[in-house]
């Protein structure tokens, strides 16, 4: 099936959207503490501007040709850090519940790249703008948008991904599924 | 029976004492009560104020902030080190608040270099981002989101108490320790 290109001008309200989730780094002095499962403010925290960065993973669901042409893209961004991140995978969940309404201070707008026709942004400049502190702000809005992915939201793993083939028929992949499982792997 | 008089306590000499110049009469000692003094070294208003008692996560914390802080030798936004401000405001807001807080923090460097802490209990979770300059408080508690926005000058602990009595709390509300 041919991969899914989405409008370059309007995001659909039940397209998924997919914030990607790059491995962060602890604290030298405390790496001793218990692992943390969540979603950490830093996944969501925007240094460069207002505009939080998202993938437009499929029209109704995660569109699995899209996420494959995706993953190098997310990869080599994860390695163009100063300190290089593991890329992880995203986490998704449909337009409509960052934009509930056209009133909604948080827009999802298309914003194609010339690699990545799949960018798009969440537009946040008109939200909690009674917070002074510029600094504040950005985590505040970070902090909303975990919550709205926590709450919605789905984790879709790389490894998931390099799992699949794209030429394998759905049965070959589940013979094998089921042969790993039997030799507990 | 022999009274004694502060005439006759005067008269009792010690081998260290020397009499000075001019001998009192009894009429000129007036007795004098001496200030009441629970410590030589600590003011009494002090040894009255209790000091909360941290938990034991406390030093942990304390511990992995002090090894966090970042040497001259790395860079300012290394994610993996926080300034020595960051690190200072850290520990005032732990110092201020252990005893109230849900439990023990996960704490890490946000990617603008502040520091966060995660918290998670049963009915919810609360995140703290602690900077030199202010202090959010961000909790859910059964799904919904309340934010606290605490300035330099705000009492951390009052904000803090109230969301942090409703985390612990359980789902058949507050439990009176009272008999």
């Amino acid at each position: 099936m041919a991969r899914w290109i989405p409008q370059p001008d309007a995001v659909g309200r039940n397209e998924h959207i997919g914030r990607r989730l790059f491995d962060e780094p602890m604290l030298t002095g405390a790496k001793d503490q218990k692992p943390f499962n969540g979603l950490l403010v830093n996944h969501f925290l925007e240094t460069r501007d207002e505009q939080v960065s998202v993938d437009r993973l499929g029209k109704s669901s995660v569109d699995r040709s899209v996420v494959r042409y995706l993953m190098p893209l997310a990869e080599s961004a994860g390695s163009a850090f100063l300190s290089p991140k593991r890329f992880d995978g995203w986490t998704v969940l449909p337009a409509h519940r960052v934009q509930e309404t056209q009133q909604s201070p948080l827009q999802v707008v298309a914003s194609p790249e010339t690699n990545n026709p799949y960018h798009a942004h969440i537009l946040t400049e008109s939200f909690l703008t009674a917070v002074e502190q510029d600094k504040m702000r950005r985590h505040l809005v970070a902090l909303y948008l975990r919550e709205l992915f926590t709450k919605h939201g789905t984790i879709h793993q790389a490894a998931e991904v390099t799992e699949t083939t794209e030429d394998q028929p759905n049965w070959v992949s589940k013979f094998k599924h089921s042969v790993l499982r039997l030799f507990g792997r | 029976m022999f009274l004694p008089t502060a005439a006759a306590s005067i008269a009792i000499r010690t081998p260290d004492y020397t009499p000075g110049p001019t001998s009192l009469s009894g009429s000129e000692i007036s007795w004098v009560p001496s200030a009441r003094r629970l410590s030589d070294s600590k003011p009494e208003q002090l040894i009255y104020i209790t000091a909360p008692v941290k938990p034991q996560w406390f030093a942990s914390v304390q511990m992995r902030l002090r090894r966090s802080v970042k040497p001259n030798s790395r860079a300012d936004n290394d994610p993996e080190w926080i300034s020595q401000e960051v690190a200072d405001a850290g520990n005032a807001f732990f110092e201020k608040t252990a005893d109230i807080l849900p439990g023990e923090p996960f704490i890490y460097r946000s990617s603008l270099g502040d520091l966060v802490a995660e918290f998670r209990t049963e009915r919810g979770a609360m995140t703290t981002v602690v900077s030199p300059g202010f202090l959010l408080l961000f909790a859910v508690i059964d799904g919904k989101p309340i934010e606290r926005q605490v300035p330099e000058s705000g009492d951390v602990r009052a904000e803090l108490q109230e969301l942090s009595s409703q985390l612990r709390m359980d789902q058949h509300g507050a439990m009176d320790t009272a008999a």
